[in-house]
């Protein structure tokens, strides 16, 4: 009896540092108090579950970084050398791990970076940080085997990849031009919107259902030049994560998959820089410290300058005078390392892509700038060996403009998103049992979908502009990654999230021709419609061997955004809404069950993996709606609801040690739509495909190690066409020719595949100074893949006939880049 | 360039009067109807033309993906375009009634069959698509007349079936339905004539004299009347000159009185093509085509039409606009005909006559 008061003694003692005290440290407001009081109140029900022996265990916790650099390792391992009991550090490099009090060989480990041991005599609580150091190639073998490898079979996390910087800058690329989105892309369930476009589709779940967040901020627009780049410098990254299903639950908002990407600290010891001169864009990357071993920053930056080539070429009277497109990014990182227990970074991203028309004579000129300005403020604090928390303050807004000028005219058109939010983490390992995950997000919205200015002559013009929607987006979270046996280990989450349409706003009543009939008035942050939701995740392993296991997640989503966007590619011009009164969240439910086997001493990892998933409340836009249905009206009115699944298989495998390495992945998947209203969204049937179901999608990467200074690297793709909707017949209106679609996917376009290779040559590599040529290959045998498909109707004006004729267009044909890189 | 974008212009800002200020509505005309440069090359036209389609037609913000379509095409001068066979297979060609009643004059109704993709349309094929033995029956609820097969090529399409009956011949306020039987297919539709609504006046808007021959001087037709005041009126101008056989529609012939209701408005038209679009030679400057010539007796036709007749219109001609546009979703028309394509549309017309001096 005294033994369980004297626990829960303890117990309270640690509750000293939860949410009470962090109430004082970041002044918020109530409501995000009270939500702390729930993950206080799931707490409290964990540890009462816990067994009592913790007074004969002592924690051994601290950080990993990189020797050199300073930046965290997250990921890495600090095992009970020759045991599987051992701790992971989170995305902070921060570790945790409870032992009974005793003496122990301590091995901490990461991929690349020589392992580091040594006993260690735990009898209290005690703060240890490991600085490792990268381990020398030795012609490309990494001969340490560390619990990373072990990962594919032991963790429980399933459908989730990490993606290491070193790897995605060794592929071959369009244009020279490194970026994870497209590497991502390369991976089994994962597919590309359209060639050269950084949109993609995981799962069959559409392009807005993807989550990508840059340091916790989350990030709607992730493309440059239409698509064809990402707006991530890989200079800048660290590393990404992603995450097609099983998500835990301290990610939600989007229904298929997340991105997780974080930038590099900086180098908090010593000043270094990094970049390149390639055929579309430079980049130039700097970081260092400001203080030593207390500040240090980051800063990197890229632009196009095909515009500042054509100059010579652009004089006053040359037609392409005036035109120009670039677009540039910018990402910073400041990093204050307040004290032993307390960080802080500060990270921004500013990017924008512009264009710019001019007319021959100049009387007309165009200036579309469309971007995206993100920035988070995250503080790190460890309460104590067992707590540690992460906040972060961020702000993320798009922006997309076009804006014309002429004679007596001038026009301007306006839309975006803007996001503030408040997000807090802990994490708590009470025990090597249990890794508990909690903690709460806040998130106010403001949806611009489009505002018009216009002017003509003298005269100004406040156009009807379509409304603003604003939404208040609060969840909270609370997740246990618990070791339940040595061959079970579960993540058990749960998350409640609440999402409120908030005013003001006019809502437009629809009589039953399609007229308005009222109007009702919302004032500000009134409660239009609000939505609670409970989403519950589940994931288990079980160990069948050292070297398998099988995986099994269920998980249920919301996601209170929509993206109705039917283009063929991914446009700036996406309109973001929110849930409102007549668009409830969507949903899906997805389970998937996998198979997971190394070889080979954890050289060769292999999985199987299959997935359902089940949407709803999907939205399409009505048949034949048009820009001009949104004045005086609300876009929603013309949206329509529907369901649609998604089911398939990923077969995966991977060489990770070696000379050569790479991975081959193949995915089998269906997704479907049905149950909208046939009479607003015409099919045929009972379900039709939209424009991302592919049936086959085959990956082949491969990297190699040649020599010291040569690397070798190829990419094959093949994925089944996309589905779009071909007209059957065509039919005379007066003099009209009109198109007859008798379904929306009655055509597949033809398959798409596309080789690339390069070579990278090291020129010269000393401790100060290093740099290397990469030349690549895009599409090395040339093969036309479709872009887009059309009907040309050619006329023969003299004999008056007219010729249908379906075209074809492409766009990448083989295109060689060189990029030269250079590090110091 | 400068085409389309204005283009753009034009098709927003008829949605974007606002019946407030006199000063807006100034505005939104004088957007309609800014000058329109030639197009120089005829591969250019024709770029011209399906992009010109592209604003015209469905699609979100359909004007911006059009502005960055020209950008893209603009930028990659590498883009290699490729003949492929999009046909689908079908058994039968569907049947289209294209059907119409105008008040005071007898129902017409153009019966044909639809084209499979793979064929030509040429004067020769028109023929045979043209279904000239159906059996067509027009009712107004009380009184039936069978119409005959009549070929006038003063009109177009040049061949259709024709009311015979003077008491079945359009009134304002009656519905009137039409059965068509030909082969195994029958197609049957219903519509109403409104009552028309008159224009409070024309008057002659100048764009300059020609550049070669300055006794030439070009204009556009400007139109002010008053929509009355309940909701629902909707509207098709049709436009001829004295050289024309017969009443065309120009630009943007059809709109709605979702904001403009109640409000006494003025608009801009063009002269319309006097043949179906695809039969204009190609030599016609574009001020030769859209430009009324001062001299002109211009013969305005203004109709009021049904909300079912404006949805049909406004779809089938978002589909023709949309053809051949990557970036459109497919338009699925929504015409009022039952067992074939097509629709059946009544006009309550009102007649004016503006002789430009």
């Amino acid at each position: 009896m005294s033994a369980f008061l004297f626990q829960f003694y303890n117990i309270r003692a640690n509750f000293q540092h939860l949410p009470l005290c962090s109430m004082n440290r970041n002044p918020i407001s109530g409501f995000i108090g009270g939500m702390k009081s729930i993950p206080t109140a799931i707490l409290l029900a964990f540890t009462l579950l816990l067994p009592a022996q913790r007074s004969e265990k002592a924690t051994l916790s601290g950080y990993v970084r990189d020797a050199q650099t300073g930046e965290s390792l997250p990921g890495a391992a600090v095992v009970v050398k020759g045991t599987t009991t051992g701790a992971v550090a989170n995305t902070y490099g921060f570790y945790s791990l409870t032992l009974p009090k005793g003496t122990y060989q301590i091995q901490c480990a990461y991929l690349g970076y020589l392992a580091q041991s040594d006993s260690l005599a735990l009898f209290s609580n005690q703060s240890r940080n490991y600085e490792l150091k990268v381990q020398a190639k030795l012609a490309g073998e990494y001969t340490v085997t560390d619990d990373k490898a072990r990962q594919n079979t032991e963790s429980t996390r399933m459908s989730t990849i990490d993606l290491q910087m070193e790897e995605v800058k060794k592929m071959p690329v369009l244009f020279g031009e490194v970026d994870i989105l497209k590497t991502i892309q390369l991976l089994p369930g994962v597919k590309g919107a359209a060639e050269g476009s950084s949109g993609f589709y995981v799962r069959g779940g559409g392009p807005d259902q993807n989550l990508i967040l840059l340091d916790n901020a989350t990030v709607y627009n992730a493309s440059h030049l239409f698509g064809f780049f990402s707006v991530f410098n890989s200079d800048a990254i660290k590393n990404a994560e992603l995450i097609k299903g099983g998500m835990p639950a301290r990610y939600g908002g989007r229904l298929s998959s997340v991105l997780d990407i974080s930038m590099k600290e900086g180098n908090m010891k010593e000043f270094h820089g990094s970049g390149g001169i390639g055929l579309i864009a430079s980049r130039l990357t700097l970081e260092g410290p400001i203080a030593k071993e207390k500040l240090s920053f980051l800063v990197s930056g890229r632009r196009t300058y095909l515009d500042a080539l054509l100059m010579p070429f652009a004089g006053e009277g040359s037609p392409l005078n005036g035109n120009s497109y670039y677009f540039y990014d910018l990402n910073a990182k400041v990093q204050w390392k307040i004290g032993e227990k307390d960080r802080l970074f500060f990270s921004g991203y500013f990017g924008e892509d512009i264009f710019n028309f001019r007319s021959p004579t100049g009387a007309l000129r165009i200036n579309i700038p469309w971007g995206n300005a993100i920035a988070s403020l995250r503080w790190n604090h460890q309460f104590d060996s067992r707590l540690f928390l992460n906040t972060t303050a961020s702000f993320t807004d798009y922006n997309f403009k076009t804006g014309a000028q002429g004679e007596n005219f001038s026009f301007e058109l306006n839309s975006g998103i803007r996001d503030y939010t408040l997000k807090t983490d802990f994490y708590w390992t009470p025990n090597n049992k249990h890794l508990i995950r909690y903690g709460s997000e806040m998130v106010f919205h403001e949806f611009r979908p489009s505002t018009v200015q216009a002017s003509l002559e003298s005269n100004s013009v406040g156009l009807p502009t379509a409304q603003v929607l604003y939404a208040l987006d609060g969840s909270v979270y609370a997740e246990d990654d618990w070791n339940i046996s040595t061959r079970w280990k579960a993540n058990l989450g749960f998350r409640l999230s609440y999402f409120q349409h908030t005013g003001p706003y006019d809502r437009f009543i629809k009589g039953n021709d399609g007229t308005n009939i009222d109007t009702v008035s919302y004032s500000s942050l009134e409660n239009i419609q609000d939505y609670f939701r409970a989403e519950p995740r589940i994931a288990l392993r079980f160990l069948i061997n050292e070297n398998s296991s099988i995986k099994g997640a269920f998980t249920v989503n919301y996601q209170n955004l929509h993206l109705a966007n039917l283009a063929t590619v991914s446009l700036p011009t996406d309109i973001w809404l929110p849930s409102t009164s007549l668009i409830p969240p969507q949903q899906s439910i997805q389970g998937n069950l996998g198979y997971f086997h190394n070889l080979f001493n954890n050289a060769l990892e292999t999985s199987v993996e299959v997935y359902y998933k089940h949407m709803d409340n999907l939205v399409e836009y009505r048949d034949n709606s048009s820009f001009g249905d949104l004045v005086n009206d609300n876009p929603d009115n013309i949206m329509v609801l529907g369901s649609g699944r998604s089911y398939g298989a990923e077969f995966f495998i991977k060489k990770r040690l070696g000379k050569v390495t790479g991975w081959i992945g193949y995915t089998l998947s269906w997704t479907e739509r049905f149950n909208f209203d046939k009479s607003l969204v015409s099919y045929e049937g009972d379900f039709f495909y939209p424009r991302y179901d592919r049936r086959h999608d085959i990956s082949v990467t491969a990297t190699w190690e040649v020599s010291k200074r040569w690397t070798l690297s190829g990419v094959f793709v093949y994925s089944t066409g996309n589905v779009l909707a071909v007209p059957s017949e065509f039919y005379f209106l007066g003099d009209d020719i009109v198109p007859y679609f008798t379904d929306r996917d009655n055509f597949r376009m033809v398959p798409y595949h596309r080789l690339d290779l390069s070579a990278t040559y090291v020129i010269k590599k000393t401790d100060k100074w290093e740099n290397s040529l990469n030349i690549s290959i895009y599409n090395v045998y040339s093969r036309l893949n479709p872009f887009f498909v059309y009907f040309d109707i050619e006329t023969n004006s003299n004999t008056g006939a007219v010729n249908f004729q379906g075209k074809q267009v492409s766009l990448f044909p083989i295109i060689p880049a060189v990029t030269w890189n250079f590090s110091f | 360039m400068e085409l389309f974008f204005l283009g753009f212009l034009g098709a927003i800002s008829g949605h974007w009067l606002h019946p407030a200020s006199k000063a807006r509505r100034r505005i939104a005309a004088g957007l309609c109807s800014l000058k329109f440069t030639q197009a120089h090359a005829s591969g250019e036209r024709t770029l011209l033309r399906r992009l010109l389609a592209a604003v015209r037609g469905p699609g979100r913000i359909n004007a911006s993906n059009l502005l960055i379509l020209l950008a893209l095409a603009s930028f990659l001068f590498s883009s290699c375009e490729t003949d492929i066979d999009l046909s689908i297979p079908i058994n039968q060609s569907s049947l289209v009634v294209d059907a119409y009643i105008i008040s005071g004059e007898p129902a017409r109704v153009t019966v044909t069959t639809a084209y499979p993709y793979t064929s030509v349309v040429d004067l020769e094929s028109l023929s045979s698509i043209v279904v000239s033995d159906a059996i067509v029956v027009l009712s107004d609820g009380q009184l039936t007349d069978t119409l005959l097969y009549t070929v006038d090529l003063n009109l177009f399409p040049p061949f259709f079936y024709q009311g015979q009956n003077p008491a079945l011949f359009g009134q304002p306020g009656k519905t009137y339905s039409i059965r068509v039987i030909s082969g195994a297919d029958t197609a049957t539709a219903s519509t109403q004539i409104p009552m028309p609504v008159p224009l409070d006046s024309l008057a002659w808007e100048s764009e300059g004299k020609d550049e070669e021959d300055s006794t030439i001087e070009y204009g556009r037709l400007r139109v002010w009347f008053r929509d009355p005041p309940e909701l629902g009126n909707h509207y098709r101008i049709f436009l001829k000159t004295q050289d024309f056989t017969s009443f065309q529609t120009p630009f943007n012939s059809v709109f709605e009185d979702r904001i403009i209701n109640g409000d006494s408005i003025f608009f801009d038209v063009s002269k319309p093509d006097a043949q179906p679009s695809f039969l204009v030679p190609d030599s016609l400057s574009f001020q030769e085509r859209r430009r009324f010539v001062k001299g002109d007796t211009i013969d305005v036709r203004f109709c009021s039409i049904t909300r079912d007749s404006y949805s049909f219109i406004r779809s089938f001609q978002s589909a023709a606009a949309s053809f051949g546009n990557p970036f459109a979703a497919p338009t699925f028309v929504k015409g009022n005909m039952k067992g074939a394509l097509g629709g059946f549309v009544g006009y309550g017309a009102s007649y004016h006559t503006f002789i430009s001096q």
